[in-house]
């Protein structure tokens, strides 16, 4: 389904509302043009119409806002990444989503974020990207690769690297990651 | 000495295993346009100080280097030998210093940094990083001291590297990176990076 033009500046009008509820503002309209000069918010905006262009198979414009947002502000995001309303990034500095990613509403990335199809050699081959649900916050250095499902409100730790499926309400740390959540309540139950 | 004939070869095989590995044609028109993505632009700048810093040049080999850096914040030192096919990813933060000696067809996903610790003395051939050929580096990963990878060695996302990896097809995960699972190298050098499967030759 194609998204219409006013369904892209209420997505962008959804992605400005979040960023002034995160910074303990109310939005209006001099907030908003106060957040078109701030890296990050822009770099979102740029993506949202970056995906406009690429649904109306205008990719000419879609690859040339792209490569505008990689060099201004390290933000590269492929055209077919699906992202909900309300996604926000914390610092512009490199942010990396790959095709096939879908991810849920409220999501937000701090920076030196990848989100993408594992680029290591599997015997299963597949180039489907995460799945990612609602709430979902990825902490700096955070990393999500492969054909991997994980559900609402999952925090993800600094540097973690996450690589199989995790369910609702996780917290991940490490390298590999593992859900702290989890072997909290393993140790209370022993 | 490095003739700009071997440069041209180098950056056409560069271009050409993009070009293979995003599933498109190898012609001149391909050529050019992907010369506009970041990635692309970074390996010329490298290509180009390499053959400046050959000659002499020093202005120059600064110029490209700078370039490089303001474009797509890559900190790649034109000292350093990297073998064709070197693929980057668009979106920068790649540091490479002079130590270092990588091999062909080397794929860097991201932000992978390789790092050595401050040398007391003159470096010699032991201060030396050799990568192997067909390596994948996931984003965030850092290599911390004078080490060896083999051929077709995968780092996973967010590891640090502090031993050398001495069999082929490995793969090393963590913090410090433990040795993993071995994987087939012939498998290995046949697969796609990019798109996550085997890699399939453009028709002609």
């Amino acid at each position: 389904m194609k998204q219409s033009i006013s369904q892209t500046i209420s997505l962008i009008k959804s992605d400005f509302i979040k960023r002034c509820e995160y910074e303990n503002k109310t939005f209006n309209f001099v907030q908003g043009v106060k957040l078109c000069f701030y890296p990050a918010a822009v770099g979102v905006m740029l993506f949202r119409l970056q995906a406009f262009f690429f649904q109306h198979n205008l990719n000419l414009f879609a690859s040339i806002i792209k490569v505008i947002n990689t060099v201004l502000f390290s933000i590269a995001i492929d055209s077919s990444a699906i992202i909900g309303e309300r996604f926000m990034i914390l610092h512009a500095s490199f942010i990396t989503i790959g095709p096939n990613v879908t991810i849920g509403t409220d999501f937000m990335a701090v920076h030196h974020n990848g989100i993408m199809a594992s680029p290591f050699f599997t015997e299963h081959q597949s180039a489907q990207g995460p799945t990612i649900g609602n709430h979902v916050v990825l902490g700096g250095g955070g990393m999500i690769t492969g054909a991997i499902t994980i559900g609402d409100d999952v925090k993800v730790s600094m540097n973690a690297s996450v690589e199989a499926d995790f369910e609702n309400g996780a917290v991940l740390f490490g390298v590999p990651a593992r859900n702290v959540n989890q072997q909290k309540s393993e140790e209370a139950a022993t | 000495m490095m003739t700009f004939n071997q440069t041209l070869t180098l950056i056409k095989a560069d271009f050409s295993r993009r070009l293979t590995l995003e599933e498109k044609r190898i012609n001149a028109l391909n050529m050019c346009l992907i010369a506009f993505k970041p990635g692309m632009i970074s390996i010329l700048c490298y290509r180009l100080s390499r053959y400046c810093f050959h000659h002499r040049l020093g202005i120059f080999c600064k110029f490209f280097s700078l370039i490089d850096q303001f474009i797509n914040t890559n900190e790649i030192s034109p000292q350093t030998d990297i073998g064709p096919g070197l693929v980057l990813s668009d979106a920068g933060g790649i540091g490479i210093p002079n130590l270092c000696r990588i091999g062909t067809n080397c794929t860097f996903m991201g932000y992978s940094s390789i790092t050595l610790g401050a040398l007391e003395n003159a470096p010699t051939e032991d201060d030396f990083i050799h990568i192997g050929d067909h390596c994948v580096f996931g984003a965030n990963t850092r290599i911390m001291r004078a080490v060896r990878l083999a051929n077709g060695t995968q780092v996973k996302p967010c590891s640090v590297i502090i031993t050398s990896v001495k069999k082929e097809g490995q793969t090393v995960s963590g913090i410090p990176a433990k040795h993993k699972h071995i994987d087939d190298y012939a498998n290995i050098r046949q697969w796609n990076p990019l798109l996550s499967k085997s890699i399939v030759e453009a028709a002609l």
